[in-house]
């Protein structure tokens, strides 16, 4: 085994004897064998992270581009479906979020100055954050879930949604999958023949920034099923276009319509559908985000211990049972769906014995060994928190792009 | 240079009994590089001043202050879009550059980041440019039944 860089830890044989390449006693217990030294072994790792996380970007990049083209072409489904996020939580949500960012990176500097106490209360305190955070978002999630707003059919946009059966019988065929357009053709009823009307306009949802309300009934649904269908459609439009005028004009025109959007349609499959698609898109993106999270926590724990002294270690591996106890019996307290409870109170007490057990038998004497990290090595703390602020990173643009959607379309 | 056999000796010498002291001349966060007893190869990274840590903190708070208020004013459904995007982009940038070190760090991260950011530039305007290129529905014959 040779060293091949001429550098700094070139160990000189008059003093080290033959080289037998990792009995070198300048090297610190931390550094590899295949690095030459701590400063390469450094940059090595924050050159891996950057590059995982850049791939990581690329991941939400996918998302950030389905919510771009579906947002461009659907300006009218975003302004009204934000209306249903709560943009206090979220705005709570960033500063919880940006909150655990700086007690992150304060940690990393901690470690750098070997200040071990703090550093093990900065990482708590991340710690607290990122729970703070998963508590808002199961508030949010919870708010939705009762409003009939899941993913997928538990959304009351959802053509599959136990509410919709009426609905189900006049799909549009761009509101429809392959497979249900495959499971239609199937059924004894034939689908009605569909045939492009002349008039240029989309069917379903509608805005128009000059609206007063009054030009609402001229529009009419490009694509009709067939003569009868379209008559009841038509009608259908008109109905809800009458109850819906006063609605808009009058001194009571409720936040989403005062915004310049005028939704003509609503009890329209394709309209519907396409709300329901702007919920996917906000799952996919908050809850891999809050997969982020999860495994951030994790590995800010993981962080915590290895930074620990042995006195520290005793209270520390029941945590993480006692914080998803305590998650559970809260997702309980807001959802009051009891199988949470029947998980979550055993979690609990078994964190709690684990905890008293943990005291009981510590040792009180014999050396006490001090944590892994010091202004020698701290890569492992500095990783994880750019780990950590990439998830803050992330929803700093999820919060503006889902729950802050303004303006009149169009102006 | 010609002091090359000093200089190793230093380090040969110096390494194994002290490798610490070289960090704790930089623990007052000035951000400047390596000072006189510094050896290279040796890990030496940069601590961000607390004062900077907090700064950036009181912004960041400040700019999601002002891009909730924003929104309570209609500049029109893009401006108020540009606007809130911008104001994310800079609490994206005050993020990375101070809280993920990348100012006082290679700039062959950065180089990294701003890669991958413009492919994801390219990926998603070229598939908003290309939305505009087909007919918005299947074509009536393809649901028809067999």
């Amino acid at each position: 085994m040779t060293h091949a860089s001429v550098d700094s830890q070139v160990p000189d044989p008059v003093l080290h004897g033959p080289d037998t390449g990792h009995e070198d006693h300048a090297h610190s217990p931390h550094l590899a064998h295949h690095f030459d030294t701590m400063e390469q072994q450094y940059d090595s790792g924050k050159l891996g992270m950057w590059v995982f996380l850049a791939t990581e970007l690329l991941m939400f990049g996918g998302l950030f581009c389905a919510y771009a083209v579906y947002r461009a072409n659907h300006p009218e489904v975003f302004l009204y479906a934000h209306s249903y996020l709560n943009t206090m939580w979220g705005a709570i949500n960033t500063t919880v979020l940006l909150a655990s960012s700086l007690t992150m990176a304060w940690a990393v500097r901690c470690s750098q100055l070997n200040q071990q106490k703090a550093l093990i209360a900065l990482l708590l305190a991340t710690l607290v954050g990122g729970a703070g955070f998963m508590c808002i978002k199961a508030i949010e999630y919870n708010h939705k879930f009762q409003e009939d707003l899941g993913p997928g059919r538990f959304n009351q946009y959802n053509v599959d949604y136990k509410g919709n059966e009426e609905y189900k019988g006049m799909t549009n065929p761009e509101g429809m999958t392959a497979l249900q357009a495959q499971e239609k053709a199937m059924t004894p009823h034939p689908l009605p023949v569909v045939a492009p009307a002349s008039q240029p306009s989309r069917p379903g949802l509608y805005f128009d920034p000059n609206s007063t309300g009054a030009d609402k009934a001229l529009i009419t649904p490009r694509y009709s099923a067939d003569a009868s269908l379209s008559e009841a459609q038509a009608s259908r439009t008109a109905d809800v276009g009458g109850e819906k005028k006063p609605v808009a004009e009058g001194a009571a025109a409720d936040e989403e319509h005062e915004r310049g959007v005028q939704f003509v349609d609503m009890n329209n499959n394709l309209s519907r559908q396409r709300i329901n698609t702007f919920f996917g898109i906000y799952y996919c993106m908050t809850g891999l985000h809050g997969v982020h999270v999860i495994v951030g926590m994790s590995l800010i724990f993981w962080i915590m211990w290895r930074a620990a002294t042995s006195a520290q270690r005793v209270w520390m591996p029941p945590l993480p049972v006692l914080a998803i106890g305590a998650y559970l019996i809260f997702i309980y307290g807001i959802s009051h769906v009891a199988g949470f409870l029947y998980v979550g109170i055993p979690l609990l007490i078994l964190g709690v014995l684990w905890l008293v057990l943990r005291f009981v038998t510590a040792k009180r004497s014999g050396p006490v060994t001090e944590g892994e990290f010091s202004d020698a090595y701290f890569a492992p703390v500095d990783l994880v928190g750019l780990y950590w602020h990439l998830v803050d990173l992330i929803w700093i643009f999820l919060f503006p792009l889902l729950y802050l959607i303004h303006g009149k379309v169009g102006s | 240079m010609p002091s090359t056999p000093s200089i190793y000796r230093e380090q040969i010498e110096g390494s194994p009994a002290a490798p610490a002291p070289a960090h704790a001349g930089h623990g007052h966060d000035d951000g400047h590089g390596h000072g006189p007893g510094h050896v290279p190869g040796d890990l030496h990274a940069h601590v961000v001043a607390p004062y900077i840590l907090l700064a950036v903190f009181g912004a960041l708070i400040v700019l999601t202050g002002l891009t909730v208020g924003v929104t309570y004013f209609d500049f029109g459904y893009n401006i108020n879009l540009i606007v809130a995007l911008t104001i994310a982009v800079v609490k994206a940038v005050l993020v990375v550059l101070f809280f993920m070190h990348l100012k006082w760090d290679s700039p062959f991260y950065s180089f990294i980041v701003t890669l991958c950011l413009v492919f994801i530039g390219v990926f998603i305007v070229f598939t908003i440019l290309d939305t505009g290129q087909y007919a918005p529905v299947l074509t009536p014959t393809a649901v028809q039944p067999g």
